[in-house]
């Protein structure tokens, strides 16, 4: 059986998170468009930093694909700490937590990026999926 | 029976009372708001450019000029780019425009046509929206709906391929469409194994006569080869870093042991890219540099060689055989991509190019053991290389072209050119100025064994009386004329490649 971390553990790091990015945090809504299979999780990874952009996540969430209703998810982004944002959703269809590519570097699973933003021939900047924190909205992400 | 030009000639004059269709098609242009400049009236070969407008096409029992050859039956597959315009916005590359494949079916002297367009991800999400949504190669577009690789920006409109009972509609960028080759109805993307899910398969398949098919694709430095079985099986496949660029890799050739690219030296700006300008206008030819030629052993991928002549760009290329000690190919060389990329600019607004094109005929001689390259040239303007079928791979003599003889200001082909390579003889046929000639590919005659025994066949468009036809020469006398003319009702955008499969 897995060994999942003890609830306290979790707690602590949560608390941990939430004090590295100050005291302030709000909860928004975030409806994923486009999920075309029940197959697999959708991962949601959310950005603060440019420099962080794609590779060091200040928060993650996820949900089951099986969710979906019309081809949409709706998955609650809570803690969000406040400010400027941005994030990636990835349909992990097979489970293996990533987004898989082919040998060519393609990606062939679905994905999306907050304000829809999109890349040409590579993902898009950080400032063109950088959304503002408004606690209580709702953003949608279109999976391709 | 065969056609004398001027035969061929009083055909186009006697057509003109035709023309009533052609303007339609150019009424059609103006209802999809494209604009319309006055150089489509002044350089009519260039209508075609014009696009048609995603609806798809179907004519039965076509009127036949001449006779067509008993022994011709089956169907002619071709594909090229149709629709060249949405909305406002047009393309600015030929390449650019979504696939048409088309069916001429020849069955008991009877000749039928259809056109559809290939369904793809990107033609039906740009026909509901009415307007171009994806970036195309040569056409730079703010990306209006999710892209999630090359596949969302696949036009499938270079070539065809039969395999099995399946049709499939290449592209070089990304995964081939499947087709029902009776119905030409799009069944959706083709993934050869899985571990090949959205991997590029170039529009020029090499089909061996035992059937075995050779194919690669490459993209940002990568390069993929791979080898199907007859019945349509990934025999093998190998992806490798390609140890020169491969910015626009379009064609490779196959001889009995080996795999020869060419790479032309040509780097893609990433900066200008990311800056919006579209692929087409973010090649940068390297004159400086070589052209890489890449030879791999078809028993053993991993075994690579890399030689290399003086700057060269290309696109197609014949055929190659080997003997073990020297390794002969054949292949086009055309002027270098930026230079093309405007010409296609030019054509795309019905301009004639300033230039004229220049390219032709070129022949390389391989020593495989010492590695030195010769190569040869001949200065007729040609392109489209094709040879007979049942030789790729193996020794040949026999390479024809589309060929362009005076044309004076006119863009295009006017005739077809046949080079015996043993003897050094060629055989040449005009049709005149009136007539823009497509590549012919060369049809085996039932029952024959020699290379050559057969008929080339291939489109043309006739510029007066706005209407293409499909002509049809015994490949062994093009000088005589054409056997056959088969009419359209109405006229077809220029193709790339076709195949002709026999019934």
């Amino acid at each position: 059986m897995k060994k999942l971390p003890s609830l306290p553990l979790v707690l602590a790091l949560s608390v941990g998170l939430m004090l590295a990015q100050g005291a302030r945090a709000a909860d928004m809504e975030l409806e994923v468009q486009g999920v075309s299979e029940d197959q697999g999780q959708l991962l949601v990874s959310v950005f603060a930093e440019a420099k962080d952009w794609l590779r060091k996540p200040v928060l993650v969430f996820k949900a089951l694909a099986a969710e979906r209703k019309d081809g949409k998810v709706l998955i609650q982004l809570r803690n969000l700490p406040e400010g400027n944002l941005a994030l990636n959703v990835t349909h992990d269809v097979n489970g293996n937590g990533r987004l898989d590519m082919n040998a060519m570097g393609m990606p062939t699973e679905p994905y999306g990026f907050s304000n829809n933003a999109a890349g040409v021939f590579g993902p898009p900047a950080f400032d063109k999926a950088q959304f503002t924190v408004k606690p209580g909205t709702r953003i949608v992400v279109q999976l391709n | 029976m065969r056609m004398q030009r001027r035969e061929l000639l009083k055909a186009g004059l006697s057509g003109l009372a035709g023309a009533g269709l052609g303007l339609n098609g150019l009424q059609e242009a103006w209802a999809l708001g494209a604009p319309l400049s006055n150089s489509f009236s002044s350089a009519p070969e260039l209508a075609p450019f014009l696009g048609l407008n995603g609806q798809d096409l179907a004519a039965q029992d076509l009127p036949i000029e001449g006779r067509l050859p008993a022994g011709l039956s089956g169907v002619y597959y071709k594909n090229g780019p149709a629709l060249m315009a949405r909305g406002e916005q047009r393309y600015q590359h030929w390449f650019d425009g979504d696939g048409l494949v088309q069916a001429w079916r020849f069955d008991a002297g009877r000749v039928s046509h259809q056109a559809r367009f290939v369904q793809t991800a990107k033609f039906k999400a740009e026909s509901a929206a009415g307007r171009f949504l994806v970036p195309a190669f040569g056409t730079a577009i703010e990306p209006r709906m999710p892209i999630r690789g090359a596949d969302s920006m696949n036009v499938a409109n270079t070539s065809v391929l039969l395999l099995q009972d399946k049709l499939y509609a290449l592209w070089e960028g990304g995964s081939a469409h499947e087709m029902d080759p009776r119905t030409l109805a799009t069944r959706g993307l083709k993934t050869w194994a899985p571990d090949l899910l959205g991997m590029p398969f170039s529009a020029h398949p090499k089909v061996e006569a035992d059937g075995t098919v050779w194919n690669f694709g490459t993209m940002a430095g990568r390069m993929a080869i791979y080898q199907i079985s007859a019945q349509g099986q990934v025999l093998r496949s190998e992806v490798f870093d390609s140890p020169a660029p491969t910015a626009f890799v379009h064609d490779f050739v196959v001889s009995q042991n080996y795999l020869v690219f060419l790479l032309p030296p040509m780097h893609l700006d990433v900066e200008a890219l990311r800056a919006g300008a579209s692929m087409a206008g973010s090649l940068r030819w390297q004159a400086a540099e070589s052209t890489k030629v890449l030879v791999v052993d078809k028993a053993d991928f991993s075994r690579r060689r890399m030689l290399e002549i003086p700057a060269c760009m290309l696109f197609h290329f014949g055929n190659a055989w080997d003997d073990g000690l020297t390794l002969r190919l054949d292949f086009v060389q055309s002027r270098e991509m930026p230079l093309v990329t405007q010409e296609f600019a030019q054509l795309m607004r019905g301009e004639r190019p300033g230039h004229k094109q220049a390219s032709r005929p070129r022949f390389m001689q391989i020593d495989l053991g010492s590695g030195r390259i010769e190569l040869q040239a001949r200065d007729e303007a040609v392109e489209f290389p094709v040879v007979d079928p049942r030789v790729v791979a193996q020794r040949y003599r026999h390479v024809y072209y589309p060929l362009a003889l005076d044309t004076g200001e006119r863009w295009g082909f006017n005739g077809l050119l046949h080079l015996d390579l043993e003897s050094g003889r060629r055989q040449r046929f005009c049709f005149g100025n009136q007539v823009v000639v497509e590549e012919h590919v060369m049809v085996p005659k039932p029952g024959s064994s020699r290379e050559g025994e057969g008929w080339l066949l291939g489109l043309c468009y006739d510029t007066q009386r706005q209407r293409s036809f499909a002509s049809v020469f015994d490949a062994q006398a093009i000088g005589d004329g054409p056997q056959a003319l088969v009419w359209l009702p109405y006229w077809v955008t220029y193709g790339f490649h076709g195949k002709f499969y026999a019934a």
